[in-house]
């Protein structure tokens, strides 16, 4: 079993070279076998949370500790927090011309690998095609540029691909949801739940309590200007949806503002 | 060395040699016009300070054989001035193909090649470093296709310059596809031995109504060769001339790649990479121009550069008076992976008739750091991430290439160019 622990986590990044806490003071703690699905309003930090623990630099850490196993991550780069067994599928994953989805596939399985114990390119294909298959998607879109004028479900689609090609041992999907179809999600869900198990943790993001219809979480989060403010099981997720974030903040007696303030 | 110096070596060796008497008079007229000619014109690239005019007397220079096999399955093979193995197939043979080195060519078909040899494709007085291999050039290969004869099989060439011993290496080419025949040239440039070396290439492809040439150049000079490379097409009627071009040299090169559309609705395809690297600097000019009416030019380049390397891509398109329907079209793109880096990426497109078409597109641009992020975020190594980024930047030509073979070997060659020195 593996341990992701993330201890008073204050971050900052800078907009027109002024600098601007979005983080303050985060803390979670993620186990194998779980699953943990964030929810909170627009700009309240879920994204920087993510990106931060996967090492992106224009997230500038000011104090506290993320932990996998013991060993602080802070001080590694991002790749090396991939092969620790990190994987983040992003919001917005980015087009690559030229390079192919099945050569950075085995270049990120490979890179895991010793120079020695490279994978079998039949081994690999074969996995390949079990998991196309599993998320109904063509040999063609492996074949292409990777996520080069795809659709935006199909970048999401793409993103689970790798993670089942990867197997990493946490993976935060921030938004995984988002732009896809009622199929899609159900196809995406599968994915996902493919990989449960004692070995495989999960970070969802999302807005919606649909998708933990299908990725049933054992614990939900509410984060709310860069805190977590409340943790409960699935059940708060349903009342999040009917009473909304600003139900939740005046009865914690908080004194947010949110972007959408006047809707209720 | 002075002009008078020059000549007099030039004619002692012509005199060696038992050159024929139009040879010798080149040569004097090359010597002439090499004093009063200035240097050809690089933009934004100052190599005047470069050794390109560092040479002794031309002599005929003999080079060790390898103890490897290093022209294994080519048609010619040569090191320096020494050619090593010279083969072609019983059915190109039986059709008249001539393939031979310039040496013995001048001696048994001097008829064929003082039609061409800077006759056609390069002529005097274009600039003096042409004229300065005219005047000492010693060797190279020559190449004859008759009339509708269509080769298969591609005529290998390989040739090292010698650096194991300080020598001269003016090398001058010759490749004359004769009407409607049809050739796949594939020319392989490298250097033996550490030493250093001044290598001075040129190659006149001529390519007469309705031939075809595929001409794939591949140069991959060693850090410590100062090079400068030419290579000139000229076409005829309906004539068709690719050139497929890898820079893959680790030293100093300054490069002319330009071909002339003279008969009406020939065609030429530029296809061309490069890699820069180190403290490297390489500048390719490539020219075509369309003088014919119908002609059709087709320039894509693709380069990077690493580490405090300087690569500089001159694209010119000229369509002449009277070249109408006449189509010009480039693409240079280079990528710098380093903010030593210096690269430019020039169109320069001079039109002079009405109606025709022209186009290109140009860029310098960094590696995207979304897309590195993206890469390293699936346990990607940097170095691992960056050549991806780069195979598929130059992807864009590599793809292009028509023979799978070239493709395997130039994606292995970049391989091996961007592990090499990191
Ligand atoms: N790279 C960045 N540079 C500047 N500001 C940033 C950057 N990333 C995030 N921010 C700012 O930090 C705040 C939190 O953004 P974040 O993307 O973490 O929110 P989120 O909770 O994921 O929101 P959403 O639900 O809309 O995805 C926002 O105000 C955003 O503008
Ligand atoms: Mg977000």
């Amino acid at each position: 079993m593996s341990t992701l622990v993330i201890k008073d986590l204050k971050v900052a990044v800078t907009e027109n070279e002024q600098e601007r806490l979005i983080l303050k003071g985060v803390n979670l703690t993620l186990k194998t076998g779980e699953t943990h699905a964030i929810m909170g309003p627009n700009g309240t930090g879920k994204s920087t949370l993510s990106e931060t623990i996967m090492g992106n630099p224009a997230y500038r850490v000011v104090s506290g500790s993320v932990q996998l196993d013991g060993v602080n991550l802070l001080d590694q780069t991002i790749d090396q927090r991939a092969r620790a067994g990190l994987f983040l599928a992003m919001q917005y994953p980015a087009e690559i011309k030229g390079v192919t989805n099945i050569e950075f596939l085995r270049a990120a399985i490979n890179a895991r690998r010793a120079d020695d114990d490279q994978q079998p390119v039949t081994e690999f294909l074969a996995q390949l095609d079990r998991n196309l298959a599993l998320l109904n998607m063509s040999d063609s879109m492996a074949e292409r540029y990777l996520n080069e004028g795809f659709s935006g479900g199909e970048k999401k689609r793409n993103e689970i691909l790798q993670l089942l090609m990867i197997q990493p041992k946490f993976a935060i999907l921030d938004e995984i949801d988002s732009g896809l179809d009622i199929d899609a999600l159900q196809v995406v869900a599968k994915g996902v739940n493919s990989l449960k198990g004692p070995d495989f943790g999960t970070l969802m993001i999302t807005h919606y309590q649909r998708l933990l219809n299908y990725i049933v979480p054992d614990y939900v989060h509410v984060m709310m200007d860069g805190r977590i403010v409340k943790t409960g099981g699935p059940e708060l997720a349903s009342t999040l949806e009917a009473e909304g974030y600003a139900g939740l903040r005046d009865e914690l007696g908080l004194t947010v503002a949110l972007t959408d303030d006047d809707v209720k | 060395m002075d002009q008078t110096n020059l000549l007099t070596a030039v004619r002692q060796y012509s005199r060696q040699q038992h050159e024929p008497a139009w040879l010798l008079a080149l040569r004097e007229k090359a010597v002439a016009v090499y004093a009063r000619l200035p240097l050809p014109k690089f933009e934004k690239i100052n190599y005047a300070d470069w050794p390109l005019e560092d040479f002794t007397r031309p002599t005929e220079q003999v080079s060790a054989e390898p103890s490897a096999d290093l022209g294994a399955g080519q048609q010619f093979y040569s090191v320096g001035d020494t050619t090593i193995q010279l083969s072609l197939p019983t059915e190109a043979i039986e059709q008249g193909v001539i393939l031979s080195d310039l040496r013995s060519a001048i001696q048994t078909h001097g008829d064929l090649v003082q039609r061409y040899l800077m006759q056609k494709a390069l002529q005097l007085g274009d600039d003096k470093l042409t004229a300065l291999n005219t005047a000492l050039m010693t060797n190279g290969f020559f190449l004859y296709v008759p009339a509708n004869v269509v080769l298969k099989a591609p005529i290998e060439i390989t040739q090292y310059v010698d650096s194991r011993q300080a020598q001269n290496f003016f090398n001058h080419s010759l490749v004359i596809a004769a009407e409607n025949s049809r050739v796949q040239v594939i020319q392989r440039l490298k250097t033996l031995g550490a030493g250093a070396a001044i290598a001075h290439l040129l190659v006149e492809v001529i390519a007469e109504a309705d031939a075809t040439v595929d001409f794939a150049g591949i140069d991959a000079l060693s850090a410590n060769t100062t090079a400068y490379l030419n290579r000139r097409g000229v076409l005829g009627p309906d004539a068709r001339l690719n050139w497929e071009l890898a820079e893959m040299n680790a030293g100093r090169v300054v490069a002319d790649f330009d071909t002339e559309l003279k008969g009406r609705g020939s065609e030429a395809q530029v296809k061309t990479i490069a890699i820069a690297t180190g403290q490297q600097t390489q500048g390719i000019d490539t020219r075509v121009t369309n003088y014919g009416q119908k002609t059709t030019a087709n320039i894509i380049q693709r380069g990077i550069i690493l580490d405090a390397a300087a690569l500089i891509f001159n694209g010119i398109g000229h369509i002449v008076k009277g070249a109408h329907g006449a189509k010009a079209d480039q693409e240079n793109r280079l990528l710098m992976l380093s903010s030593k880096a210096r690269g430019d990426a020039d169109p320069i497109l001079l039109i002079d008739e009405n109606d025709v078409e022209a186009g290109h597109a140009a860029s310098v641009g960094r590696v995207d750091e979304q897309q590195m992020t993206y890469l390293l975020s699936r346990g990607i190594p940097k170095p691992v991430a960056e050549r991806l980024v780069i195979r598929g930047f130059l992807a864009g030509v590599i793809t292009e290439l028509r023979s799978q073979r070239l493709r395997t070997e130039l994606n292995s060659l970049i391989e091996r160019r961007l592990t090499d020195e990191h």
